[in-house]
């Protein structure tokens, strides 16, 4: 039948053990969700043990992980997917060219105005005083 | 096929359902780490709802006041952050996907709860374990190596350090009560065959602070 826990002594007792239990490295991500669905060798599970001996606390999320197999598929909130839609590398690489399409009709807008404006000045300029170009045309034939 | 169904789910939320019916297999996985365009959205539409189930589970037991869709969307920046660098470290022969990804969005909720929340727990949450006086621990006992196995000391650390009984032990480890309450019955017979073999040979193993053996 079940083993009465004793709270005074046998947990004292556990606890002065426990600190002489060599702590392994924390697995990684991959090796704990193999743990979660049992697919592990002894030996590899058995080193995950002893190192959920000092981190119990990580056991929720083996429990959530092995839970979250059968479940059925969860309602998600739309602007999430969204968000995440754009996170792709490729598109936040398709940030630069469309940067650089900004760019060049911006620099076509400026040189249109420039050559515009160089145009306005030469005409305005012969408009205003066209004597002066006929006064040296005619100084140029005299001569 | 990953089928979408719109709804309402409260007042004014509306929600996508996400379908996860057909795994995403290795054959998937290249051409989206490869940045083929379309697959991030792919695998966007059919793992949203693993991920948000996942940290929706962190949020409501550890910060009830921290934002699942941001958590969300570090778990997403987190895998696909330098070219997919953590996907790519994804091995379909060891565990599957959904398990993955479970584990590293409650990782990934877990370190920003950590960072930016400072917990608060009901009174009632917290094992009596943890508020009772400190237990004499200036004495550390050595045992033999392999006088307990992993699972075993595992076990005793549920039932004592976290003050699990035996039902929710066998929940967290995936087994039934009875293979815990045997586990912890063997790990204690055998603690105390050690010491009471070693009878004052007890004291001998004790180590004080200070003197490592």
């Amino acid at each position: 039948m079940s083993d009465p826990i004793d709270p005074t002594g046998d947990r004292r007792l556990w606890q002065r053990v426990r600190l002489s239990l060599p702590e392994p490295p924390e697995p990684d991500l991959m090796t704990l969700a193999a743990y979660a669905e049992g697919r592990l060798a002894d030996a590899e599970a058995e080193a995950v043990e002893a190192w959920l001996i000092h981190h119990p606390e990580a056991l929720a999320d083996i429990a959530a992980a092995r839970s979250s197999l059968g479940a059925a598929p969860a309602p998600v909130p739309l602007p999430v997917v969204r968000a995440a839609r754009t996170l792709a590398p490729s598109a936040q690489r398709a940030v630069w060219p469309q940067a650089m399409r900004w760019s060049s009709f911006a620099a076509a807008v400026v040189l249109v105005a420039f050559l515009g404006f160089q145009m306005g000045v030469a005409t305005a300029t012969s408009l205003i005083d066209p004597g002066l170009e006929d006064l040296s045309v005619e100084e140029e034939v005299f001569l | 096929m990953c089928a979408l169904s719109w709804g309402w789910q409260g007042p004014y939320a509306r929600t996508v359902v996400v379908m996860t019916d057909q795994p995403f297999t290795a054959a998937d996985l290249a051409p989206l780490v490869a940045g083929v365009p379309g697959a991030w959205r792919r695998f966007v539409d059919r793992y949203a709802g693993v991920i948000h189930a996942a940290v929706r589970g962190v949020v409501q037991d550890r910060a009830p006041t921290l934002d699942v869709a941001d958590l969300c969307q570090d778990v997403f920046l987190r895998l696909c952050k330098d070219e997919y660098r953590l996907l790519r470290s994804f091995d379909p022969t060891r565990a599957s996907l959904v398990t993955w990804l479970t584990l590293v969005a409650r990782s990934t909720a877990l370190d920003r709860v950590r960072r930016k929340h400072h917990p608060t727990v009901e009174y009632d949450a917290v094992p009596e374990a943890a508020m009772a006086v400190p237990p004499d621990v200036r004495e550390r006992v050595e045992i033999p190596p392999g006088l307990l196995t992993p699972r075993q000391a595992l076990v005793l650390a549920l039932l004592y350090d976290r003050d699990l009984d035996p039902q929710e032990a066998a929940e967290h480890l995936g087994v039934d009560a009875q293979t815990i309450r045997s586990t912890h019955h063997k790990a204690l017979t055998r603690l105390r065959q050690h010491f009471g073999a070693e009878g004052d040979g007890r004291a001998a193993t004790t180590v004080q602070p200070g003197r490592r053996s």
